[in-house]
């Protein structure tokens, strides 16, 4: 037998589970890492993008400048 | 779903066009610099500008904890004048109240990471190299930068059908007040590219002027999304109304950006797959995705919103909704932030008040 110690825990985890068992078991799937993998993609080169032009065109400009 | 080939046409046109806008701020800083011999790089900068203490500390303190404090208040004066009528249900407010707390508690730990840690390890040499910048060549290169950037991470969300569920969040309400300036999207929020593009122009030493940017931004988006019309009387008061021309093509107003928010855009007046703009409405001006009424929608949202789960249009793709059809759902389908085409079926029973019978007249005889 459990103690009560240990029992608590495990029925609060039953309970959860069952509870928002749809949320879990539908947790994050194959296709949602990819889904998410290209979502990041295109902020990075949302991010890039505007980074390289701006830095990269100062740091031209003044090297030129000098 | 995949975009359309006018429409790829379209990005790739705008976007090339925002290459020229980006570096636009660099080429005029140093065609002023050849014009006037000023060389800021060689000590020149005999006036490096630095705002009053008592400015700047307003802006320091409004950046850090200000502005939350003043959406915050607003958005309660906004709930006690019942602007958001019976539509705040249980899931909204839970939703609304999550989206305004957790991101600035989850968001700051990436965001300190990336300046702090990532970039020293990429950029070693790079800390304060553009120090020199003059201040206000420094305000509209991050102008610039920040709200195009916006611009575009905004106008994919909508027009890429398999990125439309990330932004999907901020506009699933019914209602518009000050609390639609948070309501995103962890994910969304988490990925904001102009954060990490002007934390990469911080390091750069472009941050005195980065700091005024996102305070006057922020006053601008929030008001935007206000149910507060702060705009009207630019369209009503007479000798107004010249600044307010000007005022609606240079920055979002409560009537362009409502529009955006619109549940429709067949009335003239709701324009949901355009008008953009989050500080500057003038992109939408440029690219010409913006339309300009000086009207309020008479409602918000989208057709297909199903009331989804606070904990879905929080965490999606994490999370999902149980509500089947859903997009937000397991498998749920990829919709866009069009109103899909819903086919009526079409009833065809006879109406027996007015349905007339023909008599073959044999049949009579």
């Amino acid at each position: 037998m459990l103690s009560r110690g240990i029992s608590v825990p495990i029925l609060l985890a039953a309970f959860i589970a069952n509870r928002y068992y749809y949320i879990f078991i539908n947790m994050f799937t194959f296709s949602d890492v990819v889904l998410l993998a290209r979502k990041i993609a295109v902020g990075i080169l949302l991010t890039l993008i505007p980074f390289v032009l701006i830095a990269g065109g100062i740091w031209l400009a003044w090297k030129l400048f000098i | 779903m995949k975009l359309d080939n006018a429409l790829a046409r379209k990005v790739t046109r705008d976007g090339l066009i925002s290459v020229v806008l980006y570096i636009a701020p660099i080429i005029l800083m140093f065609a002023s610099f050849q014009i006037f011999g000023y060389r800021p790089w060689e000590g020149s900068n005999g006036f490096p500008f630095r705002a009053p203490a008592f400015i700047e500390a307003v802006f320091k303190n409004l950046s850090s904890w200000g502005l939350p404090v003043i959406v915050l208040v607003l958005g309660v004066i906004e709930f006690a004048a019942g602007l958001y009528e019976n539509k705040w249900t249980k899931n909204e407010r839970i939703l609304d109240i999550v989206c305004f707390v957790v991101p600035k508690l989850i968001i700051r730990p990436f965001v300190a990471y990336f300046g702090l840690k990532f970039l020293p390890l990429v950029l070693p040499d790079a800390k304060d190299a553009f120090g020199w910048v003059p201040f206000w060549w420094a305000f509209l290169i991050i102008a610039v930068a920040d709200d195009l950037t916006q611009y575009w991470y905004h106008r994919l969300h909508h027009q890429v059908p398999w990125l439309w569920r990330f932004h999907r969040t901020h506009h699933s309400a019914t209602y518009m007040g000050m609390a639609m300036a948070s309501r995103q999207n962890v994910i969304y929020t988490l990925f904001f590219s102009q954060t990490y593009l002007t934390i990469a122009l911080t390091y750069l030493g472009l941050g005195y002027a980065a700091l005024f940017v996102k305070v006057i931004k922020s006053f601008i988006t929030t008001g935007a999304h206000s149910s507060i019309p702060w705009d009207k009387p630019f369209y009503e008061i007479k000798g107004l109304k010249p600044i307010g021309w000007v005022l609606e093509r240079l920055i979002s107003t409560p009537a362009t950006h409502h529009a955006h928010h619109a549940d429709t855009s067949d009335d003239g007046v709701g324009y949901y797959k355009g008008n953009f703009g989050n500080m500057f409405f003038l992109w939408d001006i440029i690219f010409g995705t913006g339309i300009i009424t000086r009207k309020y929608p008479s409602s918000y949202g989208i057709k297909h919103y199903q009331e989804e789960e606070w904990y879905a249009q929080f965490m999606w793709p994490i999370f999902k909704s149980k509500k089947e059809g859903s997009e937000l759902s397991h498998n749920g389908p990829v919709v866009g932030d069009a109103v899909p085409d819903r086919q009526e079926p079409i009833t065809l029973k006879p109406d027996i008040t007015t349905t007339k019978v023909a008599v073959p007249t044999a049949a009579v005889a």
